[in-house]
């Protein structure tokens, strides 16, 4: 595993935390990359200090973007300071950059490899690379930080970030949480995550709560006093990706000094703080000394990823949920095409869809339409938009849905697991553990889901394991309901097109009817989305019975996609879940 | 190990149920919240803590690397 290291160059009262932070690595000779901000740099006892590191060390200096402007160039030009640079107008993006890199050059003499901001934009990003060709990576963004992090702290922290990848990825030119799809697509920075988040706990949940941070999961109540497990746990988790990705796994460390000095969001007293930090560390060193991980500057891992990790690559991530003891598994799948979590809680549904084959622009700023949200939309997205139903109609999610008689039963009441996953030149299968259904005449089966995941589509079979009467007659319907959007709540679905193919071909735009349509034999039903230039379809491969699109209502703002075919034994049902580019 | 006393800061144990970080005001008999009608000492907030932790199963158990990939 490769682990990066980084330090907030913080100046005023929380430097000597700062330092203390640089005792403890510099005692356990772990590699760190220092974050110096505009501020710091004015400072000379900093400047002699980070200049120091670097001499007697060999720490890596970097350029911090996120906080720190001030300066009387940043006060005589911009004047109003907005919180963070991504939520400039572009001319003052411009700005701030170029002062930055200027006063980074003056300070010390060469330009900057690597720099970081919660959120780094795609516009912010080519002007840093065109300002500092040098520029190499970039801490671009923070793993589903947003809604919840949002309501977490009481609505005043304006950070929107999902949909993007939780390890390295090559940031695209119009989206920076977008994977490039080729060089041509790509800034020329490599992005790093702000923190490795719990993949689990995260979705769920706050990502600060559960994250690379001892801190963070102070903030959550998940230590007890100096007991912390669950910090190198979280550590484990990342390094069992390397079961699933050629031997690949990354994972980052971004403490501020504020972390470890009465932070007002943990009630541990500040040794406590820093004897949980200080643990981390030691677990590096000691996985370190057994060949199991090499600690990095942030340029060093640059130019690994650059020269072994090829634009395009696929990653996916396992997470298994360790601090509730759930044991929950949740399957992860990431590539410049789409994002794709599959909840085996709920047999095997997709809980969370982005399709970045629409290659929805979105960029930050006081002059941009997206204003201060930076999330890549989905199209599922099982948490904020209800997922399967428990209190009135179901929303964004798939599934299967089985009828026998006048019964049906949905196999998002179905508890399963990840039984087995391969991932190799021709492309990623996920196999899940079968999922058990018993109507209510006694009659049991068993239904086996594998998806196989390729360029922008994903294939999803179902095979009928076992049943207990091989007479009786079932239908089943591959179920995808979706919408749009980018937080909790619904957007404006006037514009979507509905359509199903087979022997009575119709369309429909979406104006808020719950209409149906419905097609015998139908192979393809569709959702053609523009306001984010993507259609999602169901194509079914197994001939179906059926095909029918259902609009959706005011009260419940989703389409629907669903084909039907017939359940028999020892045989199999595939479709297509296809993304697509759509104008 | 000796006892970890706990800061003077502390969060509404009741908002933080719903994941939501507000700091509590005090006066001079308690503690108090302004998001929600939470009132209690520090002992009573402490107890609530110690009860939002019981969610967590596991957080006092270790996981190693072997026993993830059979979990």
């Amino acid at each position: 595993m490769f682990v990066n290291i980084l330090h907030r160059v913080t100046p005023g009262e929380m430097y000597p935390y700062f330092l203390l932070q640089q005792d403890y690595v510099h005692q356990l000779r772990l590699k760190v990359t220092l974050m110096v901000q505009i501020d710091a740099m004015q400072d000379p006892q900093i400047v002699a200090d980070v200049k120091r590191f670097h001499d007697e060390y060999g720490d890596e200096i970097a350029l911090s973007l996120s906080l720190g402007y001030d300066s009387p160039e940043f006060r005589q030009t911009i004047g109003a300071p907005e919180e963070f640079l991504w939520l400039y107008s572009t001319e003052e993006k411009r700005f701030i950059i170029q002062l930055a890199v200027d006063y980074f050059r003056k300070t010390f003499g060469y330009d900057p490899q690597s720099v970081a901001s919660y959120h780094l934009d795609a516009i912010s990003q080519q002007i840093l690379k065109e300002i500092c060709p040098p520029i190499k990576i970039a801490v671009a963004g923070c793993f589903e930080e947003g809604v919840k992090v949002f309501h977490g702290c009481n609505h005043s922290w304006y950070l929107f970030n999902e949909g993007m990848p939780w390890g390295p990825w090559y940031p695209s030119k119009t989206h920076t949480l977008r994977p490039a799809e080729n060089e041509t697509d790509w800034t020329g920075i490599i992005g790093v995550p702000h923190l490795s988040r719990d993949l689990a706990l995260s979705f769920e949940g706050r990502n600060d709560f559960f994250a690379s941070h001892p801190a963070n999961a102070q903030r959550g109540l998940v230590n007890v006093g100096y007991e912390h497990p669950y910090d190198y746990n979280l550590c484990d988790l990342y390094r069992l990706q390397e079961d699933f990705n050629d031997g690949f796994s990354y994972y980052n460390v971004f403490v501020s000094p504020a972390w470890l000095a009465g932070h007002p969001t943990i009630q541990d007293p500040n040794e406590v703080s820093q004897k949980l930090y200080h643990d981390l560390l030691e677990y590096f060193v000691e996985l370190r000394e057994r060949d199991h991980l090499s600690d990095m500057y942030m340029h060093e891992f640059a130019d690994w990823y650059r020269q072994n990790w090829h634009i395009g690559t696929p990653e996916v991530y396992l997470a298994k949920e360790v601090l509730y003891g759930s044991k929950k598994h949740y399957f992860w799948y990431i590539d410049p095409f789409m994002r794709v979590l599959i909840d085996t809680h709920q047999g095997g549904s997709i809980g969370d869809l982005r399709p970045y084959i629409g290659k929805t622009p979105v960029a930050t700023g006081s002059d941009q339409k997206d204003l201060m949200i930076g999330s890549y939309p989905y199209v599922i997205q099982s948490i904020y938009r209800t997922g399967t139903s428990h209190h009135f109609m179901d929303g964004a999610r798939t599934t299967l849905l089985v009828t026998h008689q006048s019964e049906t039963l949905d196999l998002c009441c179905c508890k399963t697991r990840v039984a087995n996953v391969q991932k190799d030149a021709s492309g990623t299968r996920l196999t899940l553990t079968p999922a058990h259904l018993t109507f209510s005449n006694g009659l049991s089966l068993s239904i086996e889901t594998e998806y196989y995941f390729a360029v922008g589509a994903i294939r999803i079979t179902r095979r009928l394991l076992t049943i207990s009467d091989e007479s009786s007659v079932l239908t089943a319907r591959e179920y995808l309901k979706g919408g749009y959007g980018v937080t909790e709540y619904p957007e404006d679905m006037h514009g979507i097109v509905l359509s199903v193919d087979g022997d009575q071909p119709q369309s429909l735009d979406y104006a808020y009817r719950r209409r149906e349509l419905c097609s015998d034999h139908a192979q393809t039903v569709m959702a053609v989305i523009p306001q984010i230039t993507t259609s999602v379809t169901l194509e079914a491969l197994t001939p179906a019975l059926r095909g029918s699109v259902v609009e959706g209502l005011l009260f419940s703002p989703y389409y629907t996609l669903m084909l039907d075919f017939e359940l028999l034994p020892r045989r199999e049902i595939t479709t297509w879940l296809k993304l697509n580019l759509a104008k | 190990m000796a006892e970890i006393k706990p800061r003077k800061i502390m969060r509404c144990p009741v908002c933080f149920a719903r994941e939501n970080d507000i700091t509590l005001m005090k006066d001079e008999a308690e503690y108090y919240c302004i998001h929600c009608s939470y009132h209690g000492t520090t002992e009573d907030i402490t107890a609530m803590y110690a009860d939002l932790r019981k969610k967590y199963q596991w957080n006092q158990r270790r996981v190693t690397l072997d026993e993830l990939r059979k979990l």
